[in-house]
């Protein structure tokens, strides 16, 4: 009988408190852009992945809050789209390969550029080391120095952007969890 | 945005004049999109600025991006036939699709649960969602067009609730639905209506006109805003703006409570397939109305006008070759727009191009194709650098110098390099040698930096100023420059070396020489090549870096050139021995004089004297004898020889009287120089002044002698002997027989004198006397006065003090008038006299 009113209050509560949100991944191809959102809407991992052309759109609803998610193809040709993408989100997921060393240079890169953009400015950035799990990955803080090494300079001080790097390991759905929350936390102080 | 692997799309430009500057930039999209346009052919687009959707004549909706990139299972396989219309709301959740099949769809983007299918059984012409359809809680709203109105909501129950608005006015055949308010176009104009309170504001009547019918157009309705609408039908445009009525007009009548203004309205020479604002114009997506000889279309055109009451203003157009737009008519193309952006997509049936305006990189780049860098540089400096990507001052700057270059306006380039490279020394490094490869490097040398904290290359400097000793050796730019801009030794060479071929305005490189030695510090060169030039920056040099050492071997020029200011700089500092200049300028005797009557006046030790009787005597001679009387430090022998030689009397009068004086130790033969006076100067005035100066008897005698066998002087004698000896030692000497003019006035007067010498020793007498008189009463009177013994007065002997309050202590006091006060014991016995006065006169 409890349980029944639990149900009928979250219900309730769902009506009038549903909050919506708006995020749109992006970050090098094959970092796992996709999977992750996968991982997030449905639980489901699965290896073999084709690489994503123009974007995906996906809702995904945890609790009583309903995320968009655009997730933006990560090859070259793509990435001049990705402001458009995400102009206006609550938060910005850059997705980096922790295993793929050769490319975190680029990633860093492609990161500060977005950066640079005029009109992301404010808008809560989350770096993503993923691929934790293989043996050649990088630990949290090597790829934190990696990542940050002259971006903190320029942004970590800034307030307009919230930056912060969880590496999860999206196929054990490890920390998914924690990215989550960290993500519906520092949007709503972003929610337009 | 920039999408980088579209190709660019430039469309002809209708006018040819390439002068006006383009307001627009076009853009083909690829990607998927060929491919889809490949096998079937556009209807009807809407656009979001996430994606953008496209019907197709197949009846697929495909979902792209905006690079037109198709988005994976998202393609719509809605219709049968044409897609009529997609809309979609303001959040891109939710999109509506119609068709002529009769079916009608909404579809949610993000999940399946919303989907929505009707079959309405009717040619479901047009559609549009609620903008606010995605909100939760609404109740969900859309609206169809076919040969009625129909609004459709959703109910509580998840029903769907269907009301016709309007259905006897024809086919509708265009949609569109702003914040609160809806217009749609039927056949017999365009109504407005008011979706709150359910009522239409009114009809905007469309006139048809001869041979055109209305409905075989479609009506172009667009919201600018919230009360803006635009319509664009057939060739005519109108504004409109939704007002609200004043609250007295509501109150009297039961009128709606908007009202719709047209604002505007005009014809155009052209049939319109779109209409969307650009801030306060209008884009205009126009067909032509006639045909090409082959009775084909011709390129559908974009225009961009200001409108005004009935009329309008083109500001630009441009003619898009979009593909197969020979096949096509007006109703095939239309025109979306994404309000925040500006940016403009222009679908035919088998293309679609994004027009966006001009942003600055745009019109930056345009400009210099254009060659017109000003107005690029302008664009620059105005927005600061500011959203600019592609170009920077330095950039536009760069072609600009070139251009300047390859135009010969090479000033106007040195210029420009002040203003783009300001003091900037990488920058100008990396610029100059194009003025140098032209030989333009005068031009530029005003403007480059000259100062030591922005200098350049020294290699560049040196270029210029050989380029200026090549070409134009009147501007020495030497002058200015900080010589540690560039390699002094280097340019003198080049200087030297230009010297030997030259043959006129040779003094032009001279100056230039000596100023560079100087800077080189090697003074000495430097000083000879002024004085070459005879040159008045010579002093100023010395002057400048205490060349003082190095003149001496110049003395004789300098003081040829300007014995003042030599002379002037010889005394203001003696690091020069006064030795060595004498014995230097004892070659020009002149000189020699001016420089020791200067250095005589500052140092008057008397050190050079002997040298300037001599030169006194032959360059100056009015000052010669002030200075033998100013002066004892000459040897009298050599000047009296001197003087005698020029036959100098006075001078030598005056020296025989010292001489005498002097080295005789007597007093002794002031004669001959009274002689002098008398015989060769003839001057008895002087030989009075000088016996009164010796004041010696026997030359009163010697004088009276002399002058005794001239009657002329004797009578001048008379007149004024008196007064220095007895004029009867004169008057006895007077021979007997002599005639002397005037004698007996001379008399009167020597009498008169002597009477009156004696009236005043009499006259002295007494007022001397009287003087006595008057000063012994005053010593008396003084001494008779009482003293006064006060409080402080004390004994001068024992210092206690005189007046004692205790009788029995008080003592006799004795006082004297010189105030010293004493008591009567403290006195030495029998003495009247102060002690203290006393002492100090003993002393």
């Amino acid at each position: 009988m409890l349980a029944l009113m639990n149900k009928i209050l979250d219900w309730f509560r769902s009506l009038f408190w549903k909050e919506e949100m708006e995020l749109t991944l992006v970050g090098l191809q094959y970092s796992g852009k996709t999977t992750f959102v996968n991982v997030i809407a449905s639980g489901q991992f699965s290896e073999d992945m084709i690489p994503t052309v123009g974007f995906n759109m996906r809702k995904i609803t945890k609790g009583n809050v309903t995320i968009k998610v655009w997730d933006i193809g990560g090859q070259p040709r793509f990435r001049s789209m990705w402001e458009r993408y995400c102009r206006g989100v609550n938060a910005i997921v850059y997705m980096v390969d922790a295993a793929d060393s050769d490319k975190i240079e680029a990633s860093r890169n492609e990161l500060h550029n977005l950066l640079d953009k005029p009109q992301l400015a404010g808008i809560p950035v989350l770096v993503l080391g993923n691929k934790r799990d293989k043996p050649q990955a990088l630990d949290e803080n090597g790829l934190i120095e990696r990542i940050t090494y002259f971006l903190s300079r320029i942004y970590l001080q800034s307030k307009t952007v919230k930056f912060a790097v969880t590496p999860s390991r999206v196929k054990k759905k490890d920390n998914i969890d924690i990215t989550l929350q960290w993500l519906i936390a520092h949007s709503k102080s972003g929610m337009r | 945005m920039s999408e980088n692997n579209v190709n660019d799309y430039m469309s002809d430009t209708e006018s040819s004049e390439d002068d006006i500057e383009p307001k627009l930039k076009y853009v083909r999209l690829s990607n998927d999109l060929q491919s889809i346009l490949l096998k079937s052919s556009a209807t009807c687009i809407a656009v979001n600025p996430k994606f953008i959707c496209l019907g197709s004549h197949w009846g697929i909706i495909h979902i792209l991006d905006h690079q037109g990139n198709s988005i994976r299972g998202k393609e719509l396989k809605a219709h049968t036939v044409s897609v009529n219309q997609i809309s979609i709301d303001n959040n891109g959740e939710f999109i509506a699709t119609c068709s002529d099949d009769g079916r009608v769809f909404i579809h949610s983007l993000f999940s399946k649960e919303n989907n929505l299918h009707l079959n309405l059984g009717r040619l479901v012409k047009t559609i549009t969602l609620d903008p606010n359809y995605y909100k939760y809680g609404t109740n969900k709203r859309f609206i169809t067009g076919d040969d009625k109105l129909t609004l459709f909501e959703r109910t509580f129950l998840g029903g769907l609730r269907p009301t016709v608005l309007c259905e006897s006015e024809g086919l509708v055949r265009s949609l569109c639905w702003g914040e609160n308010f809806l217009a749609w176009s039927s056949n017999v104009g365009v109504r407005v209506y008011d979706m709150n309170a359910r009522c239409s504001l009114g009809l905007i009547k469309w006139e048809e006109h001869a041979g055109v019918s209305i409905d075989k157009f479609r009506c172009n309705l667009r919201w600018a805003d919230g009360r803006t609408l635009l319509i664009g039908w057939v060739d005519t445009v109108r504004v409109c703006v939704i007002r609200k009525r004043s609250n007295i007009e509501l109150a009297n009548q039961a009128l709606p409570e908007y009202l719709v203004d047209p604002v505007s309205t005009f014809q155009t020479e052209f049939y319109i397939s779109g209409i969307a604002p650009l801030d306060q114009q209008l884009v205009l997506l126009g067909f032509p109305k006639e045909l090409d000889e082959n009775q084909k279309s011709l390129r559908p055109q974009l225009y961009i006008v200001e409108y005004r009451d009935n009329d309008y203003t083109d500001i630009c157009t441009d003619s898009l070759s979009l593909r197969g737009y020979e096949e096509y008519s007006v109703n095939d193309y239309h025109l979306d727009v994404l309000l925040e952006e500006n940016r403009f997509f222009i679908m035919a049936p088998k293309d679609v191009v994004i027009a966006s305006p001009y942003d600055l990189d745009d019109r930056i780049q345009w400009f210099i194709q254009h060659n017109k860098f000003k107005e690029a540089l302008d664009i620059l400096m105005q927005n600061d650098g500011r959203n600019i990507i592609r170009h920077t001052v330095q950039s536009v700057g760069v072609d600009y110098l070139d251009y300047l270059l390859r135009m010969g306006q090479y000033d106007a380039a040195g210029r420009l390099g002040l203003e783009i490279f300001g003091k900037n020394p990488n920058l100008w490094e990396d610029q100059i040698y194009k003025f140098a490869s032209v030989h333009q490097l005068r031009s530029v040398s005003p403007y480059i930096p000259d100062t030591l904290e922005s200098k350049l290359n020294p290699h560049i400097y040196e270029m210029i100023l050989y380029e200026y000793l090549k070409l134009n050796s009147q501007v020495l730019w030497s002058k200015k420059w900080d010589p540690g801009l560039y390699n002094i030794a280097a340019v003198i060479n080049a200087v030297l070396e230009h010297l030997l071929n030259c043959e006129i305005d040779k003094n032009v490189y001279l100056e230039a020489l000596a100023i560079l030695y100087s800077y080189e510090k090697k003074y000495d060169k430097s000083l000879s090549m002024y004085l070459k030039l005879k040159h008045m920056d010579v002093f100023t040099l010395i002057q400048k870096h205490d060349l003082y050492g190095v003149i001496h071997d110049m003395l004789l020029d300098l003081m040829d050139l300007d014995h003042k200011k030599t002379v002037e700089l010889l005394l203001e500092k003696n690091t020069l021995s006064s030795d060595k200049i004498v014995e230097k300028l004892r070659q020009n005797d002149l000189h020699l004089y001016r420089y020791l009557d200067e250095y005589d006046k500052k140092n008057p030790m008397g050190k050079y004297h002997k040298e300037l009787v001599k030169l006194y005597a032959i360059f100056a001679r009015q000052k010669l004898l002030p200075f033998l009387k100013k002066s004892d430090h000459y040897p009298i022998q050599e000047a009296l020889d001197i003087c005698q030689k020029e036959r100098y009397y006075p001078e030598m009068v005056y020296l025989l009287g010292v001489y005498y004086y002097l080295i005789l130790g007597r007093i002794g033969d002031t004669k001959e120089a009274l002689e002098l006076i008398i015989k060769e100067l003839k001057d008895m005035l002087q030989a009075i002044s000088f016996c009164q100066e010796h004041d010696d008897p026997d030359l009163w005698n010697d004088l009276i002698d002399h002058c005794i066998d001239k009657p002329e002087f004797v009578k001048f004698l008379l007149q004024s002997i008196g007064t220095y000896v007895d004029p009867t030692v004169l008057v006895h000497k007077i021979k007997k027989d002599m005639e002397i003019p005037g004698l007996k006035n001379s008399l009167v007067k020597m009498l008169n004198q002597y009477n009156l010498q004696v009236s005043v020793q009499d006259g002295c007498k007494k007022i001397l006397v009287s003087d006595y008189f008057n000063l012994q009463k005053k010593l008396v009177k003084v001494h008779q006065k009482g003293i006064s013994v006060c409080d402080e007065v004390v004994c001068g002997a024992c210092h206690r003090k005189l007046i004692e309050k205790d009788p029995s202590r008080a003592a006799t006091v004795m006082m004297f008038n010189c105030k010293h006060a004493f008591h009567l014991q403290c006195m030495p016995e029998n003495t009247s006299m102060c002690g203290i006065c006393y002492t100090l006169e003993q002393k």
